[in-house]
């Protein structure tokens, strides 16, 4: 254990650590999206508005039952917006007497005045009324295109076709249909706006790019420092013997381990400061929108995401710790380490993006079998390392 | 006791050494051997860095690889290539092997400060290895192997890249390490160990050549080691007839010492002389 700590020691070295502070920053603002959220996209933000005010009453999903709390709050910003025009004097000298009229009116045909009472409107006075207005719209709009509520029992199937066709994917497989009607069958909308979960499932799979560079970073020139040192031979022949390479192993991974858990801390803060974790109790499935092959949580998949991340991290860090083994210096190490990192991390973006999505039940066993093929190929790594190591000459 | 039972070691198809046999008691054992000889492939095998490709090596009837941590405990190695990090202080590198050989935390601080003061460090153990000269270093070595107060001390090539002053400094420290333990040391210097081995291993063709006291092992050529003085130009000739050990310039004439197999050729005047190890160096590895 004290062999442990002192390797861990080495490897999270301050110079090292601030790289990666440095990277993860670069990271973030050419990458991540999340932290723009909502604000980048102002249909989101009705949408988030709108959840927010359900929310308050009804936590986590909206019941079929109840479909009429949206007419209620869309006639109530009517109203408040009604009192907006009510009180413009531009608009009342113009004769116009309710919000739903301003709206009908052709802007290019009317005077600068009234023009710039609308926009006021519009845009400052009443901009809050007005998203939530058409974020309501939306989903209103959205049922009709593709109703997920109200569907009487024994049609959820032709509904869930229908929705598959016109958002999930157009010849979305029978175990997608299947799915999507379980969803329908629940016949509630949970409250997790579809910008939030999209934001986030995006944003996870580039985190496990993120992490896999951060790996990256600390472990080769740990590994790589040791063996230019020459140390291995006197190394081996002490008590500890071979089983240094075991216990650098061991220290690799917790070092990463370690930043990935940071690494998680921070993206979750991200997460928490735009406001996206304010949705966590919500279902992740049943927006209208998001599908997933299973029940859960939006925080429940937020962890298991981020958890499979991190563990797939790991195992990527026993590939890292090989060709830090086989390398015969910094140069070859990063020849090899450096593409090896884009590849799986391209790989990962292409596999793990939109991760338990519905869609195709083969692309559920892709996600599955990749991140199996990364545990497997560790674990493999690894049992190799300790045998070849135990009884074999140390050159280096 | 430390017995080496028939051990080869091959390379792919290159046989480094084959089929040594030796036994060791506490005392020190000088391994003289030209480069390539196999000197560091052997230690290695000592020190468990090497598999023999065939054969055994006993510590008291027990084989090495079988004891394993147990073994490893009672060996000190200072690698040819001593490996160290550049960063560290002598203090810090000491207390990180200390580690990793498992010492009781205790006795740790006590036993380095002990050491530093032997390999004459103490007033450096606090800086920085990467100003340390080559010599410092090597004493760094020694004190790392001496931690653990090893029964089978090896060194391998400690001696190499040091100045003459370091050279007896280093020579005083082993002589008086060899008393309750096994010392190894290999080198192709004879001076390092002419003085202080108790017993030579000579190594020749991957086999063992000798392996015997210094005085035994110079007596093997005795009545054969000759110095002559001979004019300068006739220095080349004589070179084709005999094996020249060494010569020497003195006032219009020169010196040489050389090595005649049979009494017959021994010209005129030649004085016999009493063989050193450096003379059976350069005979055996002629
Ligand atoms: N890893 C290796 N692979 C192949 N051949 C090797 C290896 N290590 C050593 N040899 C060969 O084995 C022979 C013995 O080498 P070794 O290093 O044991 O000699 P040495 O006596 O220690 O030499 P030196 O005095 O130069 O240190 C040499 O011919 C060398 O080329
Ligand atoms: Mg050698």
């Amino acid at each position: 254990m004290r062999i442990i700590l002192y390797e861990c020691k080495k490897i999270l070295k301050l110079p090292l650590l601030v790289i990666i502070i440095l990277f993860t920053l670069l990271f973030y603002n050419l990458f991540m999206d999340s932290q723009y959220y909502p604000n980048d996209d102002a249909s989101l933000a009705a949408g988030v508005d709108l959840a927010h005010i359900l929310m308050d009453k009804y936590q986590t999903v909206l019941p079929y039952s109840e479909m009429g709390i949206l007419q209620e709050i869309k006639q109530q910003q009517l109203q408040s917006l009604d009192s907006l025009v009510q009180h413009n004097e531009v608009l009342q000298n113009a004769g116009v007497k309710d919000y739903q009229q301003l709206r009908g009116m052709d802007m290019d045909a009317v005077g600068k005045e009234i023009q710039e009472a609308f926009w006021e409107i519009d845009f400052d006075k009443g901009i809050r009324e007005v998203f939530l207005y058409q974020g309501i719209d939306n989903i209103e709009e959205h049922m009709e295109y593709a109703p997920f509520m109200g569907i009487e029992k024994g049609r959820e199937e032709e509904a869930a076709k229908k929705i598959c066709e016109s958002q999930i994917a157009q010849d979305g497989d029978e175990a997608t249909i299947k799915r999507v009607a379980q969803v329908i069958a629940r016949n509630e909308m949970s409250l997790l706006p579809t910008g939030a979960f999209n934001r986030m499932a995006e944003d996870s799979s580039k985190f496990g790019v993120l992490l896999l560079f951060s790996c990256l970073i600390l472990i080769l020139p740990y590994q790589i420092r040791e063996r230019l040192a020459h140390v291995n031979p006197l190394f081996a022949t002490t008590n500890t013997g071979r089983g240094i390479f075991g216990k650098r192993y061991i220290a690799a991974v917790l070092s990463c381990l370690l930043v990935c858990l940071l690494q998680a801390g921070a993206f979750l803060s991200v997460l928490f400061k735009v406001g996206i974790l304010k949705y966590r109790f919500c279902p992740a499935s049943g927006n209208g929108w998001d599908y997933l092959w299973f029940d859960m949580s939006f925080g429940g998949y937020l962890t298991l995401s981020i958890s499979i991340t991190i563990l797939f991290n790991i195992a990527i860090v026993s590939v890292f710790y090989l060709i830090s083994r086989i390398a015969l210096n910094y140069i070859v190490g990063l020849a090899i380490g450096l593409p090896t990192a884009i590849l799986i991390g391209i790989l990962y973006i292409k596999v793990m993006n939109y991760f338990l999505f519905v869609g195709h039940l083969r692309q559920l066993y892709v996600q599955f079998g990749f991140i199996a093929g990364g545990l497997l190929l560790a674990a493999m790594i690894v049992v190799i390392l300790h045998f070849r190591d135990r009884k074999r000459d140390v050159m280096v | 006791m430390l017995t080496l039972a028939k051990v080869t070691k091959k390379y792919g198809n290159h046989t480094a050494v084959e089929d040594i046999s030796i036994n060791m008691e506490n005392g020190l054992y000088g391994m003289l051997a030209p480069n390539g000889a196999g000197k560091t492939t052997l230690i290695k095998m000592i020190t468990t860095l090497l598999l023999p490709t065939s054969g055994e090596i006993l510590y008291n009837g027990m084989n090495i690889w079988e004891m394993g941590t147990a073994y490893r405990d009672l060996v000190g190695y200072l690698p040819q290539q001593f490996g160290y990090y550049k960063n560290n202080t002598p203090t810090q590198y000491l207390n990180y092997l200390a580690c990793l050989k498992k010492m009781p935390k205790k006795q740790v601080a006590g036993r380095i400060a002990e050491l530093l003061e032997l390999v004459g460090l103490s007033d450096v153990a606090h800086k920085k290895m990467k100003k340390f000269s080559g010599g410092m270093l090597q004493r760094v070595g020694i004190a790392q192997a001496m931690l653990n107060d090893p029964k089978i001390l090896i060194l391998d090539e400690p001696t190499a890249g040091l100045d003459p002053k370091e050279r007896v400094r280093f020579r005083n420290i082993i002589s008086a390490l060899g008393k309750d333990r096994i010392v190894i040391l290999s080198t192709h210097i004879v001076s390092d160990i002419e003085s202080i081995a108790n017993q030579v291993i000579m190594i020749k063709n991957q086999h063992l050549y000798q392996m015997d006291t210094v005085d035994a092992i110079c007596n093997m050529l005795e009545g054969s080691i000759y110095e002559l003085e001979i004019p300068n130009e006739e220095f080349e000739s004589f070179e084709q007839e005999y094996q020249v050990l060494s010569a020497r310039q003195e006032s219009g004439h020169m010196l040489v010492r050389f090595y005649v197999e049979e009494e017959e050729g021994i010209p005129k005047n030649s004085v016999l002389c009493n063989a050193n190890l450096e003379d059976v160096f350069l005979v055996v590895y002629q």
